[in-house]
């Protein structure tokens, strides 16, 4: 099972690479340039010569041998993959053969900048849902700093809380245009009032008022990430004073 | 189609022009109303007030003025929101007066682009100028309606406030020269949907925008019974939504908000320094929604009224009304004067034991008007501070429970008003299916203001812990019944949302002026019928009737129930009014003529009972004869079984109270 895909001609040359790298870390190896494997473990020599030529690869006596270029995409793809089984498994909630039969497609359509997103939106994760390390990527090392704002549904947030709409996904046109009157539209600031027992969020000069079914359809970016736990409970005490 | 041959045939003669109020809820539409015609309607701080149309001729303007029910989004989400839009297309329209709230004035004008598109004559009036200008909002209104291209105003209306810039800026109506640029491919849909509708009597782009927005379900609705081009306009807007990844409205919408930011750049600007915002609303408002104080709040509230209208209304007050002033001043000199009429039958028939004096008079006038004045007075209080909004938020969860959600608040409480009211006002539910379920609520247990009022007068001499069990009994019921009606009529709950007005303080004004009104229609709507059942009474009695009606309902009212057989005629009157049979009771009460039990249970069965004839036939009109008897069955048959085992459980259990 694990990691092995099964090589489809387009992408038999990432897929190969895969490999190599998979290869060397069950032979506790950390992949780097200039990393090498016998040809052995890699079976069929005849399936290495696209490698050859476009400079992935080259081969010295019985050893194959990878590149700068060879690591840098082999180091692509098993990042891809492995952020890909972290996303179908943790947020789609995937079982395993789906889960990996997706990622060994996703692993070749990905770009850098889509991983990226995938890494910041799971918190920058260091190992797939096997353990296995995943290769860190440019966002991993800026990471602690500058990390992008999260899209959360209202639901998500605590109360009083500041966000920005980002955008309201629901289909129902009346619903759509009641909101979208009352100034709940994308880039406009919200401020999370309560959650029971309705949700409370104040745009504007409006108070809005609705249930779970429709504060899970609005989808915001938090202002500041929250530090307290405060998830949104009755808050006993009540202050005195303006509202603002 | 009779509608515009109608509004045609006016133009010819060139009758009447009219003025369309139009604008977002809650913003002051019915005030402006009033200020325009001079006609009284009723108007109060939460959105949905009005519900039908009233019109009324303009006092200074030569303008028939029509005010509709508020309008949330572009899009008609209910039948009463479909009101305005429906006006717009069919009357005779010679300008619209859109009445926005100047604190809010994105909002307001997202709606009135919207309008731009009709083509009509516009003036914008923006209302309620004091909020904004205590939030420290400053509006450049020349600037605005240079840009708009119409006039706008700013009113106060409820100090009427802005009135003579309004009445001029009502002499001259203009159609905006705003032209808003849509994406392409709505341009495209919208010029096509254009070529295949019918004539109406604004532009025809206007409504092709507004379905493009809007859920398909709103082709049928205006151009029901024209297949071809239902079909016709439903493909392009299908095609046209299946081009594009965003709903076609956000595409709409985004050409308009971009507008609408312009406009706010050039026009309005913040003062300095925070807006003044009263400590005292921002405490309540977050007192009232809060999970714990909120309930505490409630309950507080409720305990006042009982307070007010049970102990002191229809305690005190009753009292003074029937012993002092029907008791001593008023009937004596009245059956005086009677008993030098010849005729015995005309001397019983105004002062007799079924008299139209001493009976029917005496009872509307001497129980009921005091107490229901009273209910009416807080009644009003409460629905002019704006709180009707915030039990919306407390109720929402309860409410889905049997099937609604807090939107159907409103109609719910309006129902302790009065159920034909209320049941007229269940018009603002999105769905059939939570209309009918309202109604049978409604119709099944909802006391009307005079009965309520009656109700916590009698067990403020019973005593407050019946009282407690009695609401409680009754809740549980209603609960139950709504429980099942939501899974007899299956189907989704819609999901709640709503705008909750701010805090404010109810004008003594506003407060006596509804309460007087009310009242008023209430001794012109049930004196008739107090007098009508009297009479009926007393023809019963006269011809022997009534004794062979009591044995009738004997088995039931005195074998069922263990009610006095005198009840029956309590009941017999039930059909024609509710509060005549809660006044008949509680006079029965106070003459010792039932114990505290016999009481408790011939409430329950009242309140249970059907409703009054006016709410019977609201309810067969708003419903449907099928859905509406139905209800009135179900409601009849109820009451009697269960009072019939509240009565046995109480008495197997010893409790006499």
């Amino acid at each position: 099972m694990e990691e092995t895909c099964k090589p489809c001609t387009a992408e038999e040359r990432e897929e190969i690479l895969e490999e190599i790298w998979t290869t060397l870390e069950l032979d506790r190896i950390t992949p780097q340039p200039g990393s090498r494997i016998g040809l052995a473990k890699l079976g069929n020599g005849q399936r290495l010569s696209p490698l050859i030529q476009g400079g992935d690869i080259r081969t010295e006596a019985d050893q194959a041998v990878l590149t700068e270029q060879g690591y840098q995409k082999a180091k692509e793809v098993v990042r891809n993959h492995r952020l890909s089984e972290r996303l179908l498994h943790d947020v789609l909630n995937l079982q395993s053969e789906e889960m990996e039969r997706s990622a060994c497609r996703y692993e070749h359509m990905l770009d850098t900048e889509a991983a990226d997103s995938i890494c910041i939106l799971l918190g920058h994760p260091r190992t797939c849902p096997h353990g296995k390390s995943i290769p860190p990527g440019e966002c991993c090392d800026a990471g602690e700093t500058s990390l992008r704002p999260l899209v959360v549904p209202l639901t998500e947030l605590d109360s009083g809380e500041d966000a920005t709409v980002a955008y309201v996904g629901t289909r129902d046109n009346g619903r759509l245009s009641y909101l979208t009157s009352l100034g709940v539209v994308t880039g406009r600031p919200v401020q999370l009032v309560q959650k029971r027992p309705s949700f409370i969020v104040k745009v504007d000069e409006n108070s809005v008022a609705f249930d779970e079914s429709i504060a899970r359809e609005i989808f915001v970016r938090p202002a500041l990430r929250r530090r307290s736990r405060d998830r949104g409970g009755p808050r006993w005490r009540l202050r005195w004073g303006g509202g603002r | 189609m009779q509608d515009i041959n109608a509004a045609a045939i006016a133009e010819n003669h060139g009758e009447e022009k009219r003025l369309v109020l139009v604008g977002q809820p809650n913003v002051g539409k019915s005030k402006i109303f009033s200020l325009l015609t001079g006609q009284y309607v009723i108007v109060s701080n939460y959105p949905g007030t009005t519900v039908e149309i009233s019109s009324g001729k303009a006092t200074e303007l030569d303008y028939h003025v029509v005010d509709t029910p508020g309008i949330g989004g572009v899009v008609p989400r209910s039948e009463e929101e479909l009101v305005a839009l429906q006006t717009l297309l069919t009357d005779h329209v010679a300008a619209v007066l859109q009445v926005g709230d100047a604190k809010n004035l994105r909002r307001t004008l997202l709606l009135t682009l919207a309008l731009v598109e009709t083509g009509l004559p516009l003036v914008l009036d923006l209302n309620m100028a004091d909020e904004a200008e205590r939030k420290g909002y400053r509006i450049d209104q020349s600037r605005l309606s240079r840009s708009l291209g119409f006039p706008v105003a700013m009113t106060v209306a409820t100090e009427g406030r802005g009135k003579d810039e309004l009445l001029n800026s009502l002499r001259r109506p203009a159609r905006s020269p705003i032209r808003i640029t849509y994406d392409p491919r709505v341009e495209a849909a919208a010029m096509q949907i254009a070529n295949h509708l019918p004539d109406y009597r604004i532009s025809k782009r206007a409504i092709a925008l507004t379905l493009l927005s809007a859920n398909p379900s709103l082709v049928d609705t205006l151009l029901g019974g024209r297949e071809k081009e239902c079909r016709v306009v439903k493909e392009i807007i299908a095609r046209t939504q299946s081009e594009v990844l965003e709903p076609l409205q956000q595409l709409i919408m985004n050409a308009r908000t971009a507008c609408v930011e312009r406009l706010i750049r050039e026009c309005q600007t913040m003062a300095k320094g925070p807006g003044f915002r009263s400590r005292i609303a921002g405490f309540l408002d977050r007192v009232s929604i809060h999970p714990f104080w909120g309930a505490v709040m409630l309950f507080g509230i409720l305990f006042v009224i009982y307070v007010f209208v049970g102990v002191f209304a229809a305690g005190t007050v009753v009292d003074f009304f029937q012993e002092v002033i029907f008791g001593e001043v008023l009937l004596p000199p009245v059956v005086q004067l009677v008993s030098h009429i010849p005729f015995s039958v005309m001397r019983d028939f105004l002062v007799g034991p079924y008299g139209q004096i001493t009976m029917g008079i005496t009872l509307a006038l001497g129980i009921v008007l005091p107490t229901v004045s009273a209910f009416f007075l807080v009644f009003s209080i409460l629905e002019d501070s704006g709180y009707l909004p915030r039990l919306q938020v407390m109720l929402n969860r309860i409410f889905s429970f049997v099937g609604l959600n807090g939107k159907a608040v409103i109609p719910i409480v309006l129902g302790f008003g009065c159920g034909t009211m209320a049941v007229i006002v269940t018009r603002i539910l999105e769905t059939r299916r939570e209309r009918i379920i309202a109604t049978l609520i409604l119709a099944l247990g909802i006391p009307c203001a005079p009965q309520m009022g009656l109700i916590l007068g009698l067990f403020a001499k019973i005593g407050f812990i019946p009282l407690v069990l009695f609401f409680v009994f009754l809740t549980v019921q209603l609960v139950a019944a709504g429980w099942l009606a939501s899974k007899l009529f299956p189907g989704e709950t819609t999901a709640f949302v709503t705008e909750l007005p701010p805090y404010r303080l109810p004008q003594a004004r506003n407060i006596v002026s509804k309460t007087l009104y009310r009242s008023y229609w209430f001794i012109r709507e049930v004196i008739p019928w107090f007098l009508v059942g009297t009479a009926m009474l007393f023809l019963a009695d006269l011809t022997g009737a009534l004794p062979g009606l009591k044995r009738l309902m004997e088995p039931v009212v005195v074998g069922m129930l263990d009610l006095p057989a005198k009840t029956s005629e309590g009941f017999i009157l039930g059909f024609l009014r509710r509060e005549y049979v809660a006044a008949y009771f509680f006079d029965m009460y106070g003459k010792g003529l039932l114990d505290n039990l016999q009481a408790f249970v011939a409430t329950m069965v009242m309140t249970l009972f059907i409703p009054c004839t006016a709410s019977t036939f609201v309810i067969i009109k708003e419903r449907g004869i099928g859905v509406g008897l139905a209800i009135v069955g179900f409601v009849t048959f109820y009451a009697i079984v269960a009072g019939t085992i509240i009565n046995f459980a109480l008495r197997l259990l010893h409790i006499t109270f």
